[in-house]
């Protein structure tokens, strides 16, 4: 799955001028480079980090570190897709330590499914509503969504985050976590299942 | 109308709600009537549990060919399974759907302070 990364809409000649005169120390370029990805990458950063003043921090650590690391950037990568990579990073690094100071590891198991003796649904399983394929949200429903997103346990929260809204690959989670693919794999599968409990008795009765 | 009473009992069988009398019923039935028969093989491949167990990998397309055949016999057959698998791909798609236009804008000063602190002696 390819990296939802935010794309500003520059030509590979704009970048290449963009990233030669922030190379030579031209304010304006810098300017632009910030104005441009900022926005984009501001809400890469908020949908990792609840805390506001620790996504400002994230996003300041991100671009001070970009700004420090152009001169070994390499032409033939995106400099957007760079700046997403390392925004991402920076807001986990922030994660981690907080999650480490607070958190420890909470199970959504009462939010999975329950099954009999037997393995057949123990109870009947909700019908969604029917809405047709890549229609887009109402925004009133859209809220609803990440209201309940934001009720997941942090460890649950995080992967669904990275995996379904940012797009990146088991792997990259597993790195960036430091769990084998494995384990990314299966905290997704409870993310989804967990959250699809929350949403089921509030999606019956708004409709997109 | 044998196979209309094994078809009502089916569901209960799995469950494990059925009277004695009942299971045998449906055993011998499926013994003895190919179709009924073989619905019961496709039925007994895969429980509801271990379905959903892996349906992620199922979605997510990282089942061998093998597995995935016995995925989608089940899902034609079990009207649950088929409704889970819909609302987990409808809660991946509205995930991802909610967050594609976010209203919260970045604070103007948090660009003004990356911009500073890139050069903080200026």
């Amino acid at each position: 799955m390819a990296t939802a990364t935010p794309s500003p809409n520059w030509t590979e000649a704009e970048e290449a001028d963009l990233l030669a005169r922030m190379r030579a120390g031209d304010d304006a370029a810098f300017d632009r480079f910030v104005a441009t990805l900022g926005p984009r990458l501001w809400t890469v950063v908020r949908r990792i980090l609840r805390d506001e003043d620790d996504a400002r921090e994230a996003l300041q650590d991100a671009f001070l570190s970009a700004f420090k690391a152009l001169a070994t950037f390499q032409s033939g990568a995106r400099l957007s897709t760079w700046m997403h990579r390392i925004a991402v990073n920076a807001a986990l690094m922030k994660w981690r330590s907080k999650s480490r100071r607070s958190a420890h590891e909470t199970t959504v198991d009462d939010l999975l499914p329950a099954f009999t003796e037997t393995g057949c649904h123990a109870e009947p399983i909700p019908t969604w509503a029917d809405r047709p394929d890549g229609a887009s949200i109402r925004a009133e429903m859209g809220a609803l969504v990440r209201e309940q997103i934001q009720k997941l346990p942090e460890n649950v929260r995080i992967v669904l985050v990275l995996r379904d809204i940012e797009g990146l690959s088991y792997e990259d989670i597993a790195q960036r976590l430091e769990v084998t693919p494995n384990a990314a794999k299966i905290r997704v599968h409870r993310a989804r299942q967990a959250l699809k409990t929350l949403l089921e008795p509030k999606l019956s009765q708004i409709q997109s | 109308m044998s196979c209309q009473r094994f078809m009502l009992l089916l569901h209960d069988y799995f469950v494990g709600t059925l009277q004695a009398g009942d299971r045998d019923f449906v055993d011998d039935h499926a013994g003895s009537c190919r179709d009924c028969g073989a619905l019961m093989a496709v039925a007994k491949e895969i429980s509801c549990e271990e379905l959903v167990e892996f349906l992620n990998l199922y979605v997510d397309g990282e089942l061998p060919a093998d597995r995935r055949a016995i995925f989608e016999r089940h899902l034609a057959i079990c009207a649950e399974c088929l409704e889970y698998l819909r609302g987990y791909r409808e809660t991946m798609r509205v995930a991802k759907a909610a967050h594609a236009h976010e209203p919260e804008p970045m604070p103007p000063d948090l660009l003004r302070a990356i911009l500073a602190a890139r050069n903080p002696s200026s």
